[in-house]
């Protein structure tokens, strides 16, 4: 049972498509859904320790790609349990949206242990395709909707295009499709020009699902035209999958290529100041949240930058880190919007008297994405600072730190908000039992990676291949 | 210049004329007209590579299926004998050509500089037989992850058909 947790998600999606045509009541379905995707997390967790080879060596079934598809599995529950009654896509489309959602992570499941190129790009486009499907299904059309989808379909058409000639190259290169074949001659080939356009071009497609800068123009329309939920799940599982897969194909690279390292420094420095200095202006907090995506995606090419095992393993924990505080910040929006609508930053006013543990939440969140201890974002941006720092890239390390201290300010923003007391009317917030406990276990998350966050580096660190 | 040159030259020009005509073309039925002239091209192309069995299926499913497909959405769509009115601006077409030639640059001077080593078969010849066979070993799980892709992408269209005429 090597692909249980494919098979298992498969299973959830495939439910989901009989129920769309069948008859069930729309709460049964909810509390279906809920269920049956704790069933795929705890399929997923179950089968960690997992090893082997499939399909002729087009899949391989490592630590590396079994602990990608566990944060999967929780990043696509959780999002799942954050559904709430809200209404936020129509009732009738309910199972199809269920399915859909699974059908992009079981194309994420698929691409963080494929090893062939043709694999990469099929699961990445199952992933793709349900996600183009699923954007347009929030309740009450407006124009910035359809404007964003058509937006991230063809932004991802022409990213797919670019990834896939870069592929041709490789493949004409090394005369293979696996990545095995591949690494035997990567170190030769990536001294000569077309090796390294290959390799960019290849990473494009992945550049694009991270939205790092010259790639990001679908992000923010996104962020801000899909529904609240289709939004937390785009925001956070797909950047998943991108990052496993960079770091599949980098680490193929040897340290010393000093222009792979430039091209990947310039586009790290640029995305991260681009997405902090228009972030800064943001009313929209999804859009706030977009621009942050965009500089964190930054961020993330640091531990990438290094090139080794150790800068691995810290992008690794960052994007943990990041799929956490990414969840906690969007469930705050989810409860707090009451029919699905977009949240502003005057919203948020009051929070803190309406419902304590939702601010406490977003405090702790964006604490976090701001990169304060005792929070991960912090330890997880230190660990990504200093892997790029022993690897000698001080002048990246500088622009990084510069640009924490610029993001400090529009996150603390959304915490200044939250407990200013202005606001006269104060229509006390509820939460639910479980809508309590997810809070509780997203702030515990969060938290606990700040705190201990060594024994977890060190698991990253030995997954890697 | 031999007979082989002269037809590859004939069948690129042909595939790029296709091409622009494409892109530049402001009526959807003109551009239609050109992606078509670009895939019978590439399914040259395709012949010229040694590959039959490629250009076959090349045209029967690019020319035959997915262009007769495009040209009943476009007819579906309404009005299409109407040019767009602001189908491009001068700074877009600028733009867009200096772009395409910086990176057509960047890409063929790579190319050139690059040492190509010769391949060692002599005779390339990849039979329908070959495919098959590879298709069901080697690359088995693309293959079948395909028919998941296809499936997902027939759902998705259908079920957004429904939900825009709902809306409507």
């Amino acid at each position: 049972m090597v692909m249980l947790p494919e098979l298992s998600i498969c299973f959830f999606s495939i439910f989901f498509l009989f129920s769309s045509i069948g008859r069930i009541r729309d709460g049964l379905i909810l509390k279906l859904a809920k269920a049956l995707s704790l069933v795929v997390l705890l399929l997923t967790v179950f089968s960690i320790g997992a090893k082997g080879e499939m399909f002729y060596g087009a899949i391989r079934v490592d630590l590396f790609s079994q602990i990608f598809k566990t944060l999967i599995a929780l990043g696509f529950s959780i999002v799942i349990l954050m559904y709430g009654e809200k209404d936020e896509v129509e009732r009738e489309y309910l199972s199809e949206y269920f399915m859909f959602l699974g059908f992009s992570a079981l194309g994420l499941m698929m691409l963080v242990s494929s090893v062939e190129l043709i694999s990469i790009v099929i699961s990445l486009e199952i992933s793709s395709y349900s996600l183009y499907v699923i954007l347009p299904l929030r309740k009450g059309q407006t124009r910035i909707q359809v404007e964003g989808s058509v937006k991230y379909l063809f932004f991802g058409a022409v990213s797919t295009g670019i990834m896939l000639f870069g592929m041709g190259y490789l493949y004409g290169l090394s005369r293979s499709t696996f990545l095995v074949d591949i690494i035997r001659i990567f170190p030769g080939i990536l001294e000569t020009p077309v090796g390294l356009i290959a390799l960019i071009f290849t990473l494009t497609g992945f550049f694009f699902k991270l939205s790092l800068f010259p790639f990001h123009f679908w992000s923010p329309d996104i962020y801000e035209g899909a529904s609240n939920t289709t939004t937390t799940f785009i925001g956070t599982l797909p950047k998943l999958g991108a990052a496993a897969l960079l770091l599949r194909i980098t680490l193929l690279a040897s340290p010393g290529n000093q222009q792979l390292i430039n091209i990947l420094i310039v586009l790290s420095a640029l995305s991260m100041t681009f997405g902090n200095f228009v972030g800064l202006v943001q009313k929209d907090i999804k859009r706030l949240l977009a621009y942050s995506g965009i500089a964190h995606a930054g961020y993330l090419l640091l531990g990438i930058i290094a090139l080794n095992r150790e800068g691995a393993a810290s992008v690794i924990f960052y994007i943990t880190i990041y799929l956490f505080m990414n969840l906690a910040c969007f469930y705050v929006l989810i409860l707090l919007s009451r029919t699905g609508e977009n949240i502003t930053l005057n919203d948020l006013v009051g929070l803190s008297r309406r419902s304590p543990l939702l601010a406490l939440l977003l405090a702790v969140s964006a604490f976090s994405l701001a990169g304060i201890p005792p929070t991960g974002g912090f330890t997880g941006k230190l660990f990504l600072l200093t892997s790029a720092f022993k690897a000698g890239h001080l002048n990246i390390v500088i622009i990084g730190a510069v640009n924490t201290v610029i993001s400090i300010f529009y996150y603390l923003n959304l915490v200044r908000m939250s407990y200013s007391k202005e606001s006269s009317v104060l229509m006390p917030l509820t939460l639910s039992g479980h809508e309590k406990g997810l809070c509780y276990i997203l702030i515990f998350l969060i938290l606990f990676m700040g705190v201990m966050p060594f024994g977890i580096l060190e698991i990253f660190k030995f997954s890697i291949p | 210049m031999g007979a082989a040159e002269i037809i590859f030259i004939i069948i690129a020009l042909f595939t790029m004329i296709g091409a622009l005509m494409t892109v530049l073309s402001g009526s959807l039925i003109y551009a239609m007209m050109g992606l078509i002239s670009t895939l019978f091209g590439v399914a040259g192309l395709y012949i010229y590579l040694n590959a039959p069995f490629l250009a076959m299926m090349q045209i029967l499913i690019y020319v035959g299926a997915v262009s007769i497909l495009i040209a009943f959405a476009i007819m579906l769509a309404g009005p299409f004998t109407m040019k767009p009115k602001e189908w491009t601006t001068v700074t877009k077409f600028i733009g867009s050509i200096v772009v395409s030639v910086v990176s057509f640059v960047l890409v063929f001077r790579a190319i050139m500089q690059t040492p190509w080593v010769q391949g060692k078969i002599k005779n390339f010849n990849v039979t329908t037989k070959d495919l098959g066979r590879i298709f069901l070993d080697r690359l088995a799980f693309p293959f079948e992850i395909i028919s998941l892709l296809i499936v997902i992408a027939i759902i998705g269209a259908i079920m957004l058909a429904l939900f825009s005429r709902r809306q409507g």
